[in-house]
């Protein structure tokens, strides 16, 4: 019986039947108090229920989605197909994989010519993930990210959509190679990237980074001039971590007759039109000073300074390390007894300079005894003639 | 298919609002409107920044009800509104867009229900700090509702998420099968085990004093 008043309750708390009729429906049934203070009490619960105090966000949201929304959106406009943006990302995925491929290989062919110590190759840091940048873009620009001496190959590149805008976050480390026709405009640069304008297609070469830093930039008619089109275009490249940005016409083509590069210790800096090409003696050795600690150190909390050449690249044990523009460098570290410290620096050309520190003697420090000789237990008995 | 499921979800809304709204929406009934919605389509940030100003509040209360944590409920409604906007070219601006926000809240925190027993984190935390005020010095209505929201979370997610949609938000069952994708005659067993869960709660926290 019971279960026939709890049909007759629900059906009125669903709003099938009205709360005098349930209650009629239980008078029929023969449902006594029982029953009617039940239907009353799930009346009260519902309507508590429904009359709940609504909850309110502590902040507005809207900023955080939209910040969210701009994040996530790399590659696709919104409102796109599923499709689309699963074709973007496939593409972005195999982008990811060419350049962690590239990565790895690249540092192996090198070392064929060049003898590198292993610890290097392993050190070389997924540059797909490290995110410290970004660059904004306007629509319609052609993007690749690549590493020094790579061709630009069609796949490679990423259209952005007519309608949309690009962010696209460069690593610390990365090699980024930018190239479109006609006009290019960077908009907006963060972090280590530096601001640049072109202005009106005239034609402007210069390494931001000025001086003797070396900058391979890659120039070929299979590459930046891929479509044949005239014009000018322009082309970013980072390389080592360091900028460059250059601005071509069309008609200047500085070595476009095939591969160009431009070798270590070469700047080039047009202007107007106007070609200059310096050349600077290639580097034959690459610098490496530690001015801290000079000598050994002791175990605990230790800084490293120094310096090397303004665009070579340090390791310490293995982990890259940042130096400052003019090549200096400061490291604090945690070292235990018997550690031992390999500083390496590599330049583009791929001279090598390695220093090691090892750890001091302490003054006062006692030199480690000896072991005690073993005792050996005798016995002796009285021997008698 | 998806489509005429949606329609019907759509067609069926309770609280959320069965009537087109003025083309700029309204933040009272929480539906956006038409113009709003075409101008999302389109790729216009800013008016879905003002989509997400009429919607959340909706929203967010019921995912607040249902996860029973605000600081989760606020990363669900977030993420949800994130994920519509996403996938607004697969939005028929034609229909309400508080059902389908709702049905995106909905899977989300369920999905969230499986990765909080996965990893055993408490459900509705954030209540055992409303157990230790005092009901007495609340105002006696406030005081309730906390004790029916302390009781709304030790039920299961199971049986939680149908009667907050029908009691909290008063949808009925046919909406609610278009969002959850559970059969009407199931629905109706939850919902009432659920209230009948609550009512012994209650009476137990009664008892209890």
């Amino acid at each position: 019986m019971k279960r026939k008043w709890n049909k007759v309750i629900d059906a009125v708390l669903d709003g099938e039947l009205t709360a005098e009729q349930g209650r009629r429906l239980l008078e029929q049934l023969g449902a006594g108090d029982e029953a009617e203070q039940r239907l009353k009490k799930m009346i009260e619960l519902a309507g508590g229920l429904e009359s709940l105090p609504a909850e309110k966000p502590t902040v507005s949201l809207g900023e955080g989605v939209l910040t969210t929304i701009r994040r996530r959106q790399h590659l696709g406009g919104p409102g796109k197909s599923k499709a689309s943006v699963r074709l973007a990302l496939v593409a972005a995925g195999a982008l990811a994989g060419v350049a962690m491929a590239a990565t790895v290989a690249v540092p192996l062919l090198r070392s064929r010519r060049l003898p590198v110590p292993r610890h290097i190759d392993q050190g070389i840091p997924c540059r797909a993930r490290q995110v410290i940048g970004k660059v904004e873009l306007d629509r319609g620009t052609q993007v690749a990210m690549l590493l020094p001496g790579q061709k630009l190959s069609v796949p490679d590149v990423i259209r952005t959509a007519e309608n949309a805008r690009a962010e696209i976050d460069i690593d610390r480390d990365a090699r980024m190679l930018l190239h479109r026709q006609s006009n290019l405009r960077v908009s907006r640069l963060e972090r280590q990237l530096r601001v640049f304008t072109l202005g009106g297609g005239r034609v402007t070469v210069e390494m931001l980074d000025g001086g003797r830093r070396s900058v391979r930039l890659l120039v070929g008619r299979d590459e930046l001039s891929a479509e044949g089109r005239r014009g000018s275009f322009a082309l970013l490249a980072l390389a080592d971590g360091r900028t460059a940005v250059a601005a071509l016409r069309h008609e200047v083509v500085v070595g476009c007759r095939g591969r160009y590069e431009l070798p270590a210790g070469w700047m080039l800096k047009l202007s107007s039109g106007c070609s200059l090409r310096k050349k600077l003696p290639v580097p034959e050795g690459v610098k490496l000073e530690v001015k801290e600690p000079d000598g050994g150190f002791r175990p605990g909390r230790l800084k490293i300074t120094g310096s090397t050449d303004s665009h070579a690249r340090l390791w310490l044990n293995g982990r890259l390390l940042d130096t400052s523009p003019d090549g200096s460098f400061t490291v604090k570290i945690e070292v235990a007894r018997g550690d031992i410290i390999e500083i390496v620096a590599v330049d583009v050309v791929g001279n090598t300079n390695t220093v090691e520190l090892g750890p001091s003697r302490v003054d006062g420090e006692k030199k480690a005894s000896r072991s005690p000789a073993r005792r050996v237990r005798t016995k002796s008995y009285r021997v008698t003639w | 298919m998806a489509r005429r499921r949606y329609a019907a979800s759509a067609a069926l809304v309770g609280k959320a609002g069965s009537e087109r709204s003025a083309p700029g929406g309204n933040a009272a009934d929480g539906q956006p409107g038409r113009e709003l919605l075409e101008r999302c389509r389109r790729g216009d940030r800013q008016a879905y920044g003002r989509v997400v100003e009429i919607c959340q509040n909706r929203v967010f209360n019921l995912v607040r009800r249902l996860v029973g944590s605000t600081t989760i409920a606020e990363d669900i409604t977030q993420e949800a509104f994130v994920r519509a906007y996403l996938n607004i070219g697969r939005f028929d601006v034609e229909r309400p867009f508080l059902p389908w926000i709702f049905r995106i809240a909905v899977n989300l925190t369920r999905n969230w229900f499986k990765a909080a027993a996965r990893r055993e984190i408490p459900c509705g935390a954030e209540n055992n700090l409303l157990q230790a005020t005092d009901g007495r010095q609340l105002d006696e209505r406030l005081a309730i509702a906390r004790r029916l929201e302390r009781a709304l979370l030790e039920l299961d997610p199971k049986y939680r998420i149908p009667l907050v949609l029908k009691h909290v938000e008063g949808m009925d069952y046919r909406q609610m099968k278009m969002m959850l994708g559970v059969p009407v005659t199931a629905l109706k067993m939850r919902v009432s085990r659920a209230r009948a869960r609550l009512r012994r709660l209650l009476d137990e926290d009664d008892r209890n004093g």
